[in-house]
């Protein structure tokens, strides 16, 4: 019986341990993903074209398959926003009722006043563990002024998407002419397959 | 005492008084051991004393469970943990030149101490010897340099080199050591001749066996990492933050600080690698925002007291960064509003000083300011003073980690 301290004492340990384990599985904790999940989709395209959402806010509204989401206070809401939005303010952005409104299975759109306030709302949903989040790039002006007034697809947040809009501005040909930027009402047809350089 | 230290626990001056005090207490217990006598340590070479092999298999396996557990339950921030960086060449030359020691003198280098200072002569002569070796190395370091830096292979881990996962890795090392305890026990008995009814009083240690073996399997079964941690900033406040504006400082501020040159900000440019190449503001560092948490940055993060601020073109990517290091616990971290769109509008955007009295105090300083900025940009005084001081922060390579000894 010497050596009992030992054993209890490794009894002790490992009790503790487990205790702590059992409890941590099943707390939920502050975030859905860990940072690095986060980080690692943020890698992804999570900025979409203002082509899409041009073809979204053209569309009926009952045959729309994504979620727009605005979140500027009520009062700048009631102001004007886009047909179809739904409001969820930054301030309240996880709220319980919120949170119901969100967990669609269609896509989830943001804007906001600024651009980065509607990419620290994706960066924090994308914690919360919701998958099919993407942002509109630019602030509520920029959206309205280029997809709702005049439509204007290379707007867009990725070079791709601009360079496959206003190839000119990044293909110089030796046309020394101001690119044509007048809006067409129509999205006209991208050009076929254009080698562009470059990420985003 | 290491991970206390980063974490401002432990002031770093008390670092030396601490490892003293744990280093009485490694020195007593080693003594209360035994392990101050020779014949004891060089049992484990005649096969009538395992118990270094013990010892040393014991002490691994606790403190791997327990760090395992720990690093799971977010109670200790792995990050922060010291690897050893493994050279090769030094690593197996080291290897022999102990065994050989070991074998020759029946002593490795703590236990050679702890025997010396309790007055055994064997091993004062063998502490000179060592004290001997290290004025060679020391004298002769640069013969020695190439083998002592070769094949260079970073923080490497075993279970990476294996292709195993941690957690096998670890239940397999438990077993192992189970294993070697049982063996040793009986090339023990052998050798010593124990009588039978001996061996049936000893203590039983079938339950500390069995439940290090549970928690490992369990280890086995735990989902890979933890989606939350408690180190973390709540989202609720990170949310508060942004909405009442603090975490972004302006663009006028980054003009001032690159004008004085005066290093009291960690400028961090967050935009693409080519892009970073073009162009950087003075003395920025590169970090994209999937490679914040990489361990590499921790010292700039945690030890660095200056604000670090965040920017790219916009604010897009400097807020992901942002939220990056704010939710990982980084404090003091801020973003350029605007980004470099804005400050270059605001540099380089032609505005006079205006002198009439319909502009307040505040716009005309402003103005003033700015256009006493661009005079200095456009005149190549940020040029002029980046030749002169502000060394840029480099990313820490890995081989400028400087290997501590370490060991028994």
């Amino acid at each position: 019986m010497k050596n009992q301290t030992l054993n209890d004492s490794t009894l002790l340990f490992f009790s503790i341990i487990m205790l702590a384990v059992v409890f941590a599985l099943f707390t939920s904790g502050k975030y859905g993903a860990s940072n690095r999940q986060v980080v690692d989709k943020l890698q992804d395209n999570v900025f979409i074209s203002y082509e899409s959402l041009y073809t979204w806010h053209s569309s009926d509204s009952k045959e729309r398959d994504q979620l727009v989401v605005d979140l500027r206070p009520p009062e700048e809401y009631r102001e004007g926003h886009l047909a179809g939005a739904v409001n969820i303010p930054f301030a309240d952005l996880l709220d319980r009722s919120h949170r119901r409104t969100l967990k669609t299975n269609s896509p989830v759109w943001l804007y906001a006043g600024h651009e980065h306030v509607s990419v620290a709302a994706l960066t924090l949903l994308l914690g919360q563990g919701f998958e099919n989040v993407q942002v509109i790039p630019g602030n509520f002006q920029a959206i309205k002024q280029h997809v709702v007034e005049s439509f204007d697809p290379s707007r867009a947040f990725y070079r791709d998407d601009k360079a496959r809009w206003d190839h000119q501005r990044f293909m110089p040909l030796g046309i020394t002419k101001e690119p044509d930027r007048k809006p067409s009402p129509a999205i006209p047809a991208p050009p076929e397959e254009t080698p562009v350089p470059g990420g985003c | 005492m290491a991970p206390l230290i980063p974490q401002g626990l432990i002031n770093p001056e008390l670092n030396l008084f601490f490892a003293l005090l744990i280093g009485i207490g490694f020195g007593y217990v080693l003594e209360q051991a035994g392990f101050s006598s020779a014949k004891k340590l060089a049992g484990v070479f005649y096969g009538y004393d395992f118990v270094v092999l013990r010892v040393f298999f014991t002490a691994g396996i606790t403190a791997m469970t327990g760090l395992l557990f720990f690093g799971y339950l977010g109670w200790i921030d792995m990050d922060l943990v010291f690897v050893n960086p493994t050279f090769l060449y030094s690593a197996i030359t080291g290897g022999v030149i102990m065994g050989f020691g070991f074998v020759l003198g029946g002593y490795c280098p703590g236990t050679s101490i702890v025997a010396a200072v309790t007055g055994k002569k064997d091993a004062m002569v063998f502490l000179a010897g060592m004290l001997a070796g290290i004025f060679l190395f020391g004298h002769f370091y640069h013969d020695f340099e190439p083998l002592y830096t070769g094949h260079f292979l970073g923080n490497i881990f075993v279970y990476d080199s294996l292709g195993m996962s941690r957690a096998w890795f670890a239940l397999l090392l438990v077993i192992v050591a189970l294993l070697a305890f049982i063996i040793t026990q009986m090339i023990e008995d052998k050798v010593n001749k124990t009588a039978s009814d001996k061996i049936k009083e000893r203590p039983s240690y079938k339950m500390p066996s069995m439940l290090l073996l549970t928690a490992m399997v369990v280890f086995l079964f735990l989902p890979g990492e933890r989606s939350s941690n408690i180190r973390e900033r709540n989202p609720g406040e990170l949310i508060e933050k942004i909405d009442a504006g603090k975490p972004y400082v302006s663009s006028h501020r980054v003009i001032l600080e690159i004008k004085n040159g005066r290093d009291e900000l960690v400028l961090i440019d967050t935009r693409q690698q080519a892009e970073y190449e073009r162009f950087t503001l003075p003395g920025a560092v590169h970090i994209p925002p999937h490679d914040i948490l990489q361990r590499r940055w921790g010292p700039l993060f945690r030890k660095d007291l200056r604000p670090k601020i965040f920017f790219s073109n916009g604010s897009s990517n400097a807020m992901m960064a942002y939220l990056t290091a704010a939710r990982a616990g980084y404090d003091n971290v801020f973003i350029m509003d605007g980004g470099l769109n804005k400050l270059f509008q605001e540099l380089f955007t032609d505005t006079a000083i205006p002198d009439t009295t319909a502009y307040n105090l505040q716009d005309r300083s402003n103005a003033r300011f700015l256009y006493e900025a661009r005079q200095f940009f456009l005149e190549g005084g940020v040029a002029a003073k980046e030749k002169e001081e502000r060394p840029r922060i480099k990313a820490p390579e890995e081989s400028e980690i400087i290997p501590v000894i370490g060991g028994c």
